[in-house]
């Protein structure tokens, strides 16, 4: 029941992860060790989609950190896409209320592209 | 002119010229025709009358048409053809022929001789006719004819020559010598030259020149003359005509005269010189001598002038005519204005002069001067043509005088403009100057160089004011003499007596005419002026910004004292010269601001960078550099009191010392609220705080001081304060502007930094908060007080920490131990290993007052702590002592040095606070663990009960907490029996005594209740059968209170074996013990029957069943304390588990002296049933806890986003749980949820220890979790697990 769906895409020298469902202790060391192996050492911005996340523990903010930490370890920059409107808005503010990590509403946004049609840049973005 | 000619025209007639001039001539011209006329005749007489006559017609045509000697030629031709065609066949008629030409011959010539004489008859009749009326002519025009035979020498005058010659009539002079007598001598020469010329036969002849008559009369002669010569050109005679043209002469000459005086007189405006000039003209010209007198009213002479020059003044007015007849006549003509000619011999003799004219001068009121000439005895007498010639002359020199009057009169009103106009010109010169100037030197400089001209001024002098208002001092002079300007270098106000004093303390002007009058007002210095040829003297103030800033004294050599026009040119001079030194100081003034400036510019790049008390420091050493100071304060403004902030020079001890009260300087406040500086100039014995600074040098004081409020928004926040060690003038108000500008770039640059350190400072709180979370995970890891110890010290640098020490009291010995330490000196860690808590100690006083105890600096560290003096330890950094506190307790106190000077701000002090807080926790939870390590390990088991059970429609509630006596185990126990049917026993009970023994007979009796519930004995029945047990096991007393439930009608019933009774707590209102059922406790005797009450227990109420722990202490009667919590529990929050807290913390203060049990059960609302979940400890059970618990919130109409916040909070409880319960043998957890007044509560329930599994780190990050979504948090970890209890409340309908 406690599932997620992680797809990656490359979008101009940046990672794109886009995850859907849950991320709890559940599943967050298969979906933490997926991501350290999906996302390329070195890539400057990583972008995790979590607009599609549903339930956010702990244990998947500490991943959260975790990926922050390891992007930040050759200097690259993790971005999270978090609108407002998503589930776990609040549960991310709630433990990172000085914007530690960046949050932006649209993929687009997070890559630092101009800021367009939300639906097409997402539509994009997916594989 | 009439012309000399000969007697006939030459063309009168054919040869009448030659008539006149030989016989032979005439017989010719008579011959010719006669003889034409004789063959005529002649070849008429021979027959041929027509030839002949046509002969004689051809001769006579061609005679007349083509004169005499073609004529006779033809008739010659004639004759030879004749003879050669006609006569030669007649050479035999020779006779006839010789007389009939004869005849012919003679016959013609007579006709022709008759025809002759008529002519010459007419001719001259007309002749003498016309000579007549020449000689008419002649006489009437006065013009005398001559004649004079060159070859005799002798003259043929005309009659009327003679009177022109002043001859008589008919009278001749002989010869040309003679007539050479009567020239005029002086024409004599020219008179011989035109007589040479005219015997030449050069030019036509035209000679006047003079003739001096035998009356002595001179005349002028005009003579012509034309020569008549022979033919070889010699000169037989002259023919001329003479005319007098002394008259037309005279005109001529007096016209010339007229114009020359004209011209003269138009030559120049210099009256006298021109008059002068007119008098030699008229004595070399028209009289002998002539005198030229101009008079002023009544006749009185003004100028006098005569000629020729020769003649003196004393001879001229001798000549004048002065007296007598010659005074009357020019009275006379004075007064009728006309001239006079005065002719008397007699009279003038004496005079020696013949006549006299007397004009007078014409002007426009009446005749201005008189022109007298006087001829000499020798020379012409003057006539009437000389009276309008002198009139005329007077007339014109009246003229030419009134012109040079006017011209005069005009000339000095344009000299007397012009020399205002230059005045005005050179003094514009000034004004225009004046604002070249750029310094005050340069307007005194400008004012002597162009002031001392415009006012004819031999000297100048300008001088200002000194500084200190003492004296003038001079800026400029120009033209006073060495000594003079020796003296006037600088002149006393006080003392001096001089004009420029006098004008600089009064500010009037100072007019004096004379040296004299200098002498007489200021005889200190007078007389050395007059020495020096300095006359007139004006004094005038420079008047500038209200006050006489200076003095210009402006001497003349001599002559005019200044005029009132000269009086109000210099007072604007004065004024302008105020101004332009107002503006040229203002200007300085200006340039000094601005260079100050720039100066202040230069230096604020300085101060972009660093601490706040870095940029303090810049600016301080900037305010001394550029401003010159001894000392250079920066204060904080603390409400009315001044706190140093920097101070400059640094001392070595940068203890800021105590506040200052603001009214410790009077006005300071005030300056600070207008943001104005304060200058204290002079503070006798110095400054009272100042000498704070005064270690520059020792036993200096301070004695000036500036106060520059330093404001960044309006306020003054700061106050920058220069002080100097001598005492120092007012500062200008440029440099006042400088350094208030100064104040604003350094308020900027304070803001700056303080906004840049708040962000640091933000940052590094960040950075803070992490490691707390970080420390808060590795104190849940930390088993052990020592580990605890560690873990809070493990980064000390990292919180901003220089050192850190945890202290822990020791209950019994009534101290503390240092348990670990960080970064403080081993000197000193030995010293106070262990610390009395009654110690003079930051920390101990931490302990004692349950406060945290700042020292801020060493001053301050000193006087509160002196037993820390000496010791060997960080100096400067502010001591923090934060006391670890749970509850009522204190475990011990951090000991910590901080990393920067300064105070400890809020932020730090929650930070620590809150640290202390984890840290007293996790030490509580420690030693908890360690005891229950040590005793309770096999105990806890039997004395505590399983979980409450898992009911449809009711709650239940336990608490256990042992007595802090020590880690003897009580008898208090508790338990819950289910029982088919919606039944449940509950029971509470205390066996005396303590330790293992009570602990196994307690598990005896709560083991019979279990067996004798199940076989379905009420209450009393049940408490009589324990009874009975109790004495066989010969056991202590026991109490017990014992309770059957039927959950579905509410109906209770109980029996109280010597137990206090139980609580109802209804859903609304007050709460009520229990009545009734009450009998002796178990073991007390076998007989004791067991009453049985009952009650009716609504929906929503509670039932609470406690041990005598919770309601006996020392302080209080047992009937109080029963009161107390009846009353505090309505008061608890609704749900059951926050009422068993609350119940237990009221009563007991978080100090249980004896253990405590207490049972909580609670029928549910059918509306809000609860939620009661037991589930495996295996990650598994998360799904199914958070699904159970949406649909529980659902079913109760909660939001989904707070359902999902709700939900999130529990999984993280239920997490936390799993992961204590993995660690122990009774792998459930246990979830309970109550929907009651408005709110949600939610407890998990483990039964482990607490203690963070090692595999996931971070575990606080989840109950932050949980405490972030929770409105209400209650953890509490006990021996029989973790309980984590979270509320939310809900909005809307759902809370009512």
């Amino acid at each position: 029941m406690s599932e997620c769906t992680v797809s990656v895409a490359e979008h101009g020298g940046a990672t794109v992860a886009t995850m859907k469902g849950e991320l709890t202790l559940l599943n967050a060391l298969g979906i933490g060790k997926e991501l350290e192996a999906r996302v390329e050492h070195g890539t400057e911005t990583v972008v995790l989609d979590l607009s599609g996340v549903t339930f956010l523990d702990s244990a998947g903010i500490q991943l959260l950190f975790r990926i922050n930490r390891l992007v930040g370890s050759w200097g690259g920059r993790l971005r999270l896409v978090v609108p407002s409107s998503a589930p776990v808005h609040r549960i991310i503010r709630i433990v990172d209320p000085g914007g530690y990590i960046p949050l932006h509403a649209t993929p687009a946004e997070a890559l630092g592209a101009p800021t367009g049609d939300a639906a097409g840049s997402e539509t994009g973005l997916t594989e | 002119v009439p012309t000399v000619t000969t007697v006939s025209r030459r063309r009168s007639y054919p040869g009448s010229g030659r008539l006149r001039r030989s016989a032979a001539g005439l017989a010719l011209v008579l011959a010719g025709p006669a003889v034409a006329t004789g063959i005529g005749l002649a070849i008429g007489l021979e027959g041929r009358p027509g030839a002949g006559a046509l002969f004689v017609l051809a001769v006579a045509l061609v005679t007349y048409a083509a004169g005499f000697w073609p004529g006779l030629a033809a008739g010659g031709l004639s004759v030879v053809a004749f003879e050669y065609f006609f006569v030669a066949p007649f050479h035999e008629f020779q006779f006839d022929r010789s007389v009939a030409v004869s005849l012919g011959v003679l016959v013609g010539t007579t006709v022709v001789l008759v025809a002759l004489m008529e002519r010459e008859r007419r001719a001259l009749r007309a002749l003498r006719e016309a000579e007549r009326r020449l000689e008419l002519t002649l006489e009437e025009t006065s013009t005398g004819f001559w004649e004079w035979d060159a070859v005799e020498d002798r003259f043929l005058w005309s009659p009327n020559l003679g009177p022109i010659f002043g001859l008589e009539r008919g009278a001749r002079p002989d010869s040309f010598a003679e007539l050479a007598r009567l020239v005029h001598p002086d024409d004599s020469v020219r008179f011989a030259e035109a007589q040479r010329r005219i015997l030449a036969g050069e030019a036509p002849a035209r000679v006047e020149f003079r003739v001096v008559t035998p009356a002595g009369e001179t005349r002028w002669i005009r003579s012509e003359a034309t020569t008549e010569r022979d033919d070889d050109g010699r000169p037989i005679r002259i023919l001329g005509l003479a005319r007098d043209v002394s008259l037309a002469r005279r005109r001529e000459e007096a016209n010339r005269l007229l114009s020359e005086a004209s011209e003269l007189l138009g030559r120049s405006l210099e009256v006298e010189e021109t008059l002068a000039g007119l008098a030699a003209l008229v004595a070399q010209r028209l009289a002998d001598r002539c005198a030229i007198e101009l008079l002023e009213s009544e006749h009185r002479p003004a100028f006098f002038t005569a000629a020729p020059a020769g003649v003196s003044k004393v001879a001229a007015e001798h000549l004048a005519p002065r007296a007598g007849r010659v005074a009357a006549t020019r009275l006379a003509a004075l007064e009728a204005g006309k001239s006079q000619l005065l002719t008397d011999a007699v009279t003038l003799r004496g005079l020696g002069a013949r006549s006299v004219v007397v004009a007078p001068i014409p002007g426009p009121p009446g005749p201005i001067g008189v022109l007298t000439l006087v001829d000499a005895e020798s020379g012409r007498r003057l006539d009437e043509h000389d009276r309008s010639l002198a009139d005329e002359l007077a007339r014109r020199a009246g003229v030419a005088v009134a012109n040079a009057q006017l011209h005069a009169a005009e000339r000095a009103a344009r000299a007397a403009a012009q020399a205002a106009a230059d005045r005005t010109a050179r003094l514009q010169r000034v004004t225009a100057a004046l604002p070249e100037a750029t310094t005050p030197e340069e307007v005194a400089e400008t004012l002597v160089t162009l002031g001392a001209p415009a006012f004819e001024g031999c000297a100048m002098w300008v001088a200002y004011r000194s500084e200190d208002g003492a004296a003038l001092v001079r800026a400029a002079q120009v033209g006073l003499p060495q000594e003079v300007d020796a003296d006037s270098a600088s002149i006393p106000l006080v003392q001096a007596h001089t004009p420029a004093v006098d004008v600089a303390r009064s500010g009037d002007p100072v007019w004096l005419a004379s040296a004299e009058e200098l002498a007489s007002l200021y005889p200190e210095i007078g007389g050395a002026y007059r020495e020096l040829g300095l006359g007139p003297l004006a004094a005038v103030p420079i008047p500038a910004a209200g006050e006489t800033t200076g003095v210009i004294l402006v001497w003349r050599a001599r002559g005019e004292a200044f005029s009132d026009v000269d009086r109000s040119f210099l007072l604007a001079l004065g004024a302008q010269a105020g101004s332009a030194l107002e503006r040229v100081r203002a200007q300085a003034a200006d340039a000094e601001l601005r260079q100050g400036i720039e100066r202040v510019l230069d230096v604020v790049p300085g101060w972009q960078t660093g601490s706040p008390e870095e940029v303090a420091g810049a600016i301080c050493r900037s305010a001394l550099e550029t401003f010159g100071a001894s000392v250079c304060h920066l204060f904080d403004v603390h409400g009315d009191a001044l706190r140093v902030a920097w101070r400059e020079p640094a001392a070595e001890d940068r203890d800021p010392g105590p506040e200052i009260p603001l009214g410790d300087f009077p006005g300071l406040a005030d300056a600070l609220v207008r943001l104005r500086p304060m200058f204290l100039a002079d503070v006798r014995g110095g400054h009272r705080h100042a000498v704070r600074g005064s270690e520059v040098a020792p036993g200096t004081q301070l004695r000036s001081s500036l106060f520059v409020p330093v404001s960044a928004a309006g306020i003054s926040d700061r106050v920058l304060i220069l002080s100097w060690q001598e005492v120092v003038e007012d500062p200008s108000p440029a440099r006042l502007a400088v350094i208030r500008r100064f104040a604003d770039q350094a308020a900027l640059a304070l803001e700056q930094a303080k906004r840049v350190a708040a962000e640091a400072e933000a940052a590094r709180s960040a950075e803070r908060v992490r490691r707390l979370q970080s420390v808060t995970a590795e104190l849940a890891r930390a088993v052990s007080v020592q580990e605890i110890a560690q873990a809070i010290l493990v980064d000390v640098a990292s919180f901003g920490w220089h050192a850190g020490a945890v202290a822990l009291v020791r209950e019994p010995e009534q101290a503390m131990d240092i348990v670990e330490a960080v970064g403080f000196p081993r000197e000193y860690v030995d010293r106070f290993r262990r610390i009395p808590l009654d110690a003079r100690l930051p920390v101990a006083e931490a302990v004692r007052t349950r406060e945290t105890v700042i020292v801020a600096t060493p001053a301050e560290r000193d006087e509160r702590f002196p037993e820390l003096r000496g010791v060997g330890q960080p100096s400067g950094h502010p001591i923090v002592a934060v006391p670890l506190v749970l509850g009522a307790r204190v475990a011990g106190a951090l000991d910590l040095r901080l990393a920067l000077p300064g105070s400890v701000d809020d932020d730090d002090l929650a930070l620590l606070e809150s640290l202390g807080r984890l840290a007293a926790q996790a030490i509580e939870r420690a030693r908890l663990y360690e005891r229950e390590q040590a005793v309770a390990a096999t105990l806890r088991r039997s004395v505590l009960p399983d979980i409450p059970p898992r009911l449809e429609t009711a709650l239940v509630a336990a608490r256990y907490l042992p007595g802090s006596a020590g880690l003897d185990v009580g008898g208090d126990w508790y338990d819950v029996i289910t029982l088919e049917g919606q039944q449940v026993v509950l029971a509470v009970g205390d066996v005396v005594g303590k330790g293992v023994v009570a602990a196994s007979t307690m598990a005896q009796l709560r083991n019979a209740l279990r067996a004798y519930a199940l076989e379905g004995f009420g209450p009393a029945a049940l408490a009589g059968r324990l009874n009975r047990i109790a004495e066989l096991t010969d056991l202590h007393f026991a109490t017990l209170f014992v309770a059957l439930v039927d959950i579905r009608s509410g109906e209770c019933r109980f029996t109280s074996a010597g137990h206090p009774p139980a609580l109802v707590v209804p859903r609304d209102g007050e709460a009520f013990y229990v009545e009734g059922g009450g009998s002796l406790p178990l073991g007390v005797s076998t007989e004791t029957s067991y009453d049985q009450g009952t009650a009716v227990l609504d929906p929503g109420s509670t039932l609470v069943l406690y041990t005598d722990g919770l309601v006996e202490n020392r302080t209080e009667e047992l009937a109080t304390a029963l009161e107390r919590l009846r009353r505090i529990a309505p008061d608890a929050p609704g749900a059951l588990e926050l009422l068993a807290d609350h119940l237990v913390e009221s009563m007991l203060a978080g100090d249980p002296r004896d253990d405590v049990a207490l049972l909580a059960f609670r029928l549910l609302e059918e509306s809000t049933a609860g939620l009661s979940l037991s589930l495996p400890a295996a990650q598994d059970s998360l799904i199914e806890a958070r699904t159970a618990v949406l649909a529980w919130l659902d079913v109760h109409g909660c939001e989904p986003e707070l359902a999902h916040e709700i939900c999130l909070a529990c999984w993280e409880a239920c997490v936390n749980a799993i992961e204590h319960a993995t660690e122990t043998r009774r792998a459930t957890i246990e979830l309970t949820g109550e929907l009651t007044r408005g709110a949600v509560t939610l407890t998990v329930r483990d039964h482990g220890g607490w203690r963070e599994p090692r595999t996931l780190p971070d575990r606080g990050l989840g109950l932050r979790l949980v405490a972030e979504l929770s409105d209400a948090l209650s953890v509490k970890p006990g021996l029989d697990g973790t309980r984590v209890s979270l509320t939310r409340r809900l909005p809307g309908a759902v809370a009512a």
